[in-house]
């Protein structure tokens, strides 16, 4: 929540992708300081809750940006890009969440690694894939 | 699963206006917006759930989701003119549909954003799957309706 108010200050300051960047690299961050707590035997509510605080800031960073990306480029077909984008949004990660629900174990070790897997896939494939961009004309 | 049709396409409908109505960096910006009122969504809509359940019994939630059904549609209808500038009567046929998705579908940036939402998206699900048994065992005192309690999936843009 945080997140996305800061966006609505930020944007038309800062680029989007930029703040893509560094949403998810903050989700990355957080992610794996999670992870690395949970395996390392540190239990408590703070030690999920702070971390999973800059999560979600990271989130209220990228994904209105990303949003606005996704369906920018599209203004002749907004609706099929939107639905397109929600489809895989929600499928994906009702899946992913079903996984983790599996997985549970009693521990805060399997969500915080999901957390750390997910945060790292947004950063890594957003990177990878905008530098791809960036070489096509 | 009638009631998930409808808010599946608010989601969508509302992200294909803002692009309408918004440049590239105004659509981020009111989107965080919509994110910012979306994040309340969690927080609030259980204690009015709660509150609703005590005093008049659980059936009087249904009667008030009606309710604010009903107020948007008259709002919506009211107060939001049509936004597609340029409305295409053959997007629907088969062809052409499969055509459009397929244009979306190889395109690496459309890609690259979709990946971001998709996934940092996954991580909060992952936290609000993970976290019942998680956060209970950790604190040593689990709150006892904390599954049943866990709210419907905030959905942050």
């Amino acid at each position: 929540m945080s997140g996305s108010f800061m966006t609505s200050r930020l944007t038309g300051r800062v680029p989007g992708d930029r703040l893509i960047l560094i949403g998810t690299g903050l989700g990355a961050a957080a992610g794996f300081s999670m992870a690395t707590l949970a395996w390392s035997g540190v239990t408590g509510v703070a030690a999920v809750i702070a971390p999973m605080f800059f999560f979600s800031l990271g989130l209220g960073l990228a994904n209105p940006n990303a949003v606005a990306g996704a369906v920018g480029p599209y203004p002749h077909m907004a609706g099929l890009a939107a639905a397109g984008l929600g489809v895989i949004q929600m499928t994906g990660s009702a899946a992913y969440g079903i996984t983790v629900g599996h997985l549970a174990d009693g521990t805060a070790a399997p969500m915080a690694t999901a957390i750390a897997t997910a945060g790292l896939a947004a950063f890594l494939g957003f990177s990878l894939l905008r530098r791809r961009r960036a070489r096509a004309p | 699963m009638l009631q998930a049709f409808g808010a599946g396409s608010g989601q969508v409908i509302s992200r294909a206006i803002v692009r309408d109505v918004y440049a590239l960096d105004q659509a981020a910006r009111v989107l965080a917006l919509m994110g910012t009122a979306q994040a309340l969504n969690p927080i609030l809509a259980p204690i009015i759930g709660g509150f609703l359940h005590a005093l008049f019994g659980w059936r009087s939630v249904f009667f008030v989701l009606a309710g604010f059904g009903a107020v948007f549609v008259l709002a919506g209808a009211a107060m939001i003119p049509e936004t597609n500038v340029r409305p295409d009567v053959t997007a629907l046929r088969p062809v052409r549909f499969v055509g459009n998705l397929g244009t979306v579908l190889r395109d690496p940036t459309y890609l690259a954003y979709v990946l971001v939402v998709t996934f940092m998206f996954c991580g909060q699900f992952a936290f609000i799957s993970g976290r019942p048994s998680s956060s209970s065992r950790g604190s040593g005192s689990p709150p006892p309706s904390m599954a049943s309690a866990s709210p419907p999936l905030p959905s942050a843009s």
